[in-house]
């Protein structure tokens, strides 16, 4: 059967059919997979020689592209025929929507309300070096204090681009050593913020993991007290919250501040909780960056980010934060 | 650490109760937490120890918060601080000899005799229970009482031990090598040539300030001690502590660099106790310490102390405050330490001791004076807060792994198995090595997921750990992956990629087709994306069929324009034309549509795939068909012109690739 045959045949075909079954049928005839009667042509289409497959080819092709338009043009023809009301109450189709993890919400919480007065953000290396991590942080080796942060040390002997008394490698306890190396590169005044994560080594289980958030603090001028920081953090901590709460200051041991405290807040009908360890820059942290300690003077201040997040949305297991669990990021 | 309530009374009779103790503490000085019966725990700061460890100091920094009076009696019957024995430089019963002065500053010791053990009173013993220390009988039960009252570590030998050999001797050495100690619980310790001990003419007895051994120690028969009461280098004490895996209550203190003041004033209540509760005669003193070390200075003046908090106090408020906690005037702006502070060094501690007895919640907030100036913007932070949009648009849930991976992991991506960088202190097998890339946590997270749900789409962003050429190398990486039951998701992956790329501001890439067997993350090749010469991640399949990329966002950043700049909208109509064409199978479609894309870089503006049939019953052919839209930005095309770019399409499709169209 010659292609001009067939067309005649199924266009013919396709103006008598009156619904879409029939349209179907016409379908299966003409197109079918296993015996449409141009499918087959198609088919033979490997048997021919080369110059059949040309003249045979294009012109089946094109009319199997013909036939499923008009098929389709009558399928759309006869549904507007018996149009029916559109059914508004069918479930809508599942549109996927992809979900951000709490604590990248919390992060942008806490940098969106720094920024807006005036913090610049600051990112630092993960893999840090023993001098900025605590030297420079007046935490000296062999000192008892270097106990309050449990460290995971590196293996490898690591060289790090044209840096001098850099000491071991490991992985950075806090936040804190963007302290020194913000310092180090600029002149104050200034104020930062340095969100990023941080590792201690220690079992884990509820309430500790071996990597976790921190968020730091740094501001520096000719006159900035302590009595600033309060105002700082106290507007923060209602800003972030979204309510009045309550501040508790209390007495605290960091060696690279002087004086030191820590910080509790305590939501509406709550329990004080424990957030944040904060003080004056000490004058031996100026002394590593070479700032004049008698023109500058500033506080700094560190805080738990996974802890900042389990509060605000009730999240019992700092572990579920790291446990890819899809099921745990759609919740936000 | 365990203080007892039932002491501190001792000292401040007018303390309240329990609970109002804690609560100042926290407040005014150090954590303190509540704790079962007359037991309170406290956190002690690692500079406070010198002055805090003892229930003395904890009540002075009571009597200074309450406005107390410290009860110089302390136990009614036992008054604190009575005059005792004067020390001399070298006695007739024993010698003491000190090898290095500079780890140990100070040794004092003193003989008793007239001793009979027994059981200590039971004041004591309660007040020993309270604190966590088990009472074991009168002699070394006043060694440890007061220890707590004056946070002074004392030890006592059996003199009669000591003579046997001769003039009793103590020698404050380091361990010769391959000597070892038992202790008096039967424990062996090998001890190391940096370890300080006290020993007799022969042996070790005691490894110094951390644990007393078998040989000399107080017993049932005991008649005559030698009390020792010394100082020594915390560092050298916290070496061996650490080494010997050995944490005491005596190596906690020492570890923590106590005051050489402290020894007199332990040895002092130590012979006060003796004399009282076992009723010993006391005999001679040395000390290698006669002369009394000087007073310590600190320069202070109120306004720096007001300028450093923001407060407004007067000489005269700050100076109350200072002598409450036992600091002494000298002249204008210069105060003496306390003997056992050895904290106070600077102005700034000086300050700390002020403000936190006026009370943190006094200061009062204000505003910092700073310029009205936009920060400073953060591109890194930027860029991964826009992919991070744009993903979560289209579908993919962020997740955040450990920074660790294990050893196997490593060596399932070979990739990276030379270069990969570890800890020297893994917490376990599963964390040893610092992950080079997202993706083996990121595959097993797909795995775990796909028991909840039918389609995975995860990405995570993330630093990555690598060592090139000796250097460690932390770069901030993009990974993304897809798995679908019963379906494929790479070319969505890959135009998702693309997508996200161009969304970031990187207008000029290319995915070049990399064949490579010996990657064993991949199935078959994978695709290498790169910007110029750049290479800024891979797009691949995975053996689990995922679907994986990874972008590297530390090379991706220096690359994006963050600036969008305007072209006129098409003003004339697009052309379409599809071209159909059998092609043997191994021609890729990636290079028919370059080019088709490079026959005229004016007029095309797109090539796209729109159809593509394998029949398994060909044979090495496969027919494809592409559509390719023109455009020009002055004019209507016509159809002859189109036409005629078809036509020149064709002939390059079947000279370069042997195309035959249909």
């Amino acid at each position: 059967m010659d292609i001009e045959t067939i067309r005649e045949k199924a266009k013919n075909d396709i103006r008598d059919a009156n619904d879409a079954q029939a349209c179907e049928v016409v379908r299966v005839r003409y197109l079918g997979r296993k015996d449409g009667e141009l499918t087959n042509i198609l088919k033979s289409l490997k048997d021919m020689s080369l110059e059949e497959k040309r003249k045979f080819g294009v012109g089946a092709n094109e009319l199997k592209i013909e036939l499923n338009e008009l098929i389709e043009n009558k399928l759309k023809e006869l549904s507007t025929k018996k149009e029916r009301h559109l059914d508004v109450t069918k479930p809508g189709k599942k549109v996927a929507l992809g979900h951000l993890h709490p604590l990248t919400h919390i992060d942008k919480q806490i940098r969106d309300i720094f920024s807006s007065i005036n913090f610049t953000i600051v990112d630092g290396p993960e893999l840090e070096d023993e001098y900025h991590n605590f030297d420079a942080l007046n935490i000296p080796a062999d000192h008892p204090a270097r106990d309050m942060w449990d460290t995971f040390w590196i293996k490898q002997k690591t060289k790090e681009d044209g840096n001098k008394h850099i000491g071991k490698f490991l992985m950075r306890t806090h936040t804190s050593p963007m302290q020194i190396r913000y310092m180090e590169t600029h002149k104050p005044p200034f104020q930062i913020l340095v969100p990023g994560r941080t590792f201690r080594y220690e079992a884990t289980d509820a309430s500790h993991e071996i990597n976790f958030y921190q968020v730091e603090g740094l501001m520096v001028g000719p006159d900035v007290t302590l009595a600033n920081f309060k105002f700082v953090i106290e507007t923060f901590f209602k800003k972030f919250f979204g309510k009045e709460l309550e501040f508790r200051y209390r007495p605290s041991y960091f060696p690279f501040v002087e004086p030191g405290v820590e910080l509790d807040i305590r939501l509406p009908g709550g329990k004080w909780l424990e957030v944040m360890g904060a003080g004056m820059v000490h004058r031996n942290v100026f002394d590593a960056v070479k700032y004049e300690r008698r023109e500058v003077q500033g506080f700094a201040f560190g805080m738990g980010l996974d802890r900042l997040a389990m509060i605000k949305y009730g999240i019992p297991d700092i572990r579920l934060f790291y446990s890819g669990d899809a099921r745990f990021t759609e919740q936000f | 650490m365990k203080f007892s309530y039932t002491l501190l009374k001792q000292f401040l009779p007018k303390l309240k109760n329990k609970e109002s103790v804690i609560d100042a503490l926290s407040m005014y000085s150090f954590e303190a937490e509540e704790a079962e019966g007359n037991t309170i725990e406290i956190s002690l700061p690692p500079n406070r120890y010198s002055d805090a460890v003892s229930h003395v100091g904890v009540a002075r920094e009571l009597a200074a918060s309450f406005k107390l009076k410290l009860d110089k009696r302390g136990i009614k019957d036992l008054p604190y601080g009575a005059p005792n024995t004067k020390p001399k430089k070298g006695t007739k019963l024993f010698t003491v000899t000190v090898k290095d002065k500079k780890v140990c500053p100070r040794y004092s010791a003193q003989y008793f005799e007239n001793i009979k053990i027994g059981p200590s009173p039971k004041w004591m013993q309660d007040v020993l229970n309270e604190c966590g220390l088990r009472p074991i009988n009168n002699v070394v039960d006043i060694m440890n009482y007061v220890m707590l009252e004056t946070g002074q570590p004392l030890h006592a030998f059996d003199y009669d031990k000591l003579v046997k050999k001769g003039k009793a001797k103590l020698i404050v050495r380091y361990a010769s090598p391959n000597e070892s100690l038992v202790s008096i619980d039967g424990i062996k310790y090998e001890l190391t040539q940096d370890m300080l001990v006290i020993a007799d003419g022969e042996k070790p007895l005691v490894i110094a300030g951390i644990k007393g051994g078998t040989g000399c120690e107080v017993t049932e028969h005991t008649k005559r001690i030698i009390v020792e009461s010394a100082n020594f280098d915390f560092v050298s004490i916290l070496k061996t502590s650490r080494k010997l895996g050995l944490l005491t209550d005596a190596s906690q203190r020492f570890s923590h660099n106590l005051s050489t003041a402290l020894v007199e004033i332990g040895l002092n209540r130590a012979e006060d106790a003796l004399v009282k509760i076992v009723k010993a005669k006391a005999g001679e003193r040395s000390d290698s310490q006669i002369k009394l070390p000087s007073k310590r200075l600190v320069k202070f003046s109120v306004e720096s102390c007001n300028k450093l908090i923001g407060i407004s106090l007067t000489e005269k408020q700050a100076s109350t405050y200072l002598q409450e906690l036992g600091f002494k005037n000298l002249k204008k702006n210069l105060w003496e330490v306390p003997k056992t502070r050895n904290d106070i060094e600077t102005e700034e501690d000086v300050t700390e001791e002020i403000v936190r007895m006026y009370g943190y919640a006094n200061v009062r907030p204000m505003a910092p004076k700073a310029l009205l100036l936009p920060p400073e913007t953060n591109d890194a932070v930027m860029l991964r807060e826009l992919l991070r949009n744009k993903l979560v648009g289209l579908g993919f849930n962020e997740v955040y792994n450990h920074s660790f991976i294990s050893n196997d992991d490593i060596i399932e991506s070979q990739l990276w198995r030379e270069n990969a960088i570890s800890l020297a202190n893994p917490t376990s097998a599963e964390f040893e090595y610092l992950r080079p890339t997202l993706m083996p946590s990121l595959l097993k997270n797909v795995e775990a997921n796909s028991r909840y749900f039918e389609k995975v789409r995860l990405f995570e962003i993330g630093n990555t750990f690598l060592n090139v050429d000796g250097v460690a190398r932390e770069t901030s990486k993009l990974g993304l992956v897809m798995s679908e039951k019963g379906s494929g998701t790479f070319f969505e992956l890959k135009g998702v990629v693309m997508s996200v790329l161009k969304g970031a501001g990187l207008s000029d890439f290319y995915m070049k087709e990399v064949h490579s067997k010996d990657n064993p993350l991949f199935i078959g090749g994978y695709l290498e994306l790169k910007s110029g010469n750049i290479k800024i991640g891979y797009l691949g399949v995975s053996r689990e069929r995922v679907s994986v990329a990874e972008i590297d966002l530390t090379a991706l950043l220096p690359l994006v324009q963050g600036e969008h700049e305007f072209k006129p909208l098409q003003k004339y109509p697009t052309v379409m034309r599809d071209i159909s064409m059998f092609v043997p199978i191994d021609v890729r479609i990636g290079e028919l549509i370059k080019t088709i894309q490079e026959e005229n870089t004016k007029l095309i503006s797109d090539v796209d795939l729109v159809d593509e049939y394998i029949d398994d019953k060909w044979a090495d052919i496969q027919s494809v068909t592409l559509r390719v839209m023109f455009e020009a930005k002055d004019r209507t095309l016509t159809s002859e012109e189109v036409d005629g770019e078809m036509k020149k399409i064709a002939s390059v499709l079947e000279k370069e690739f042997g195309a035959k169209l249909r």
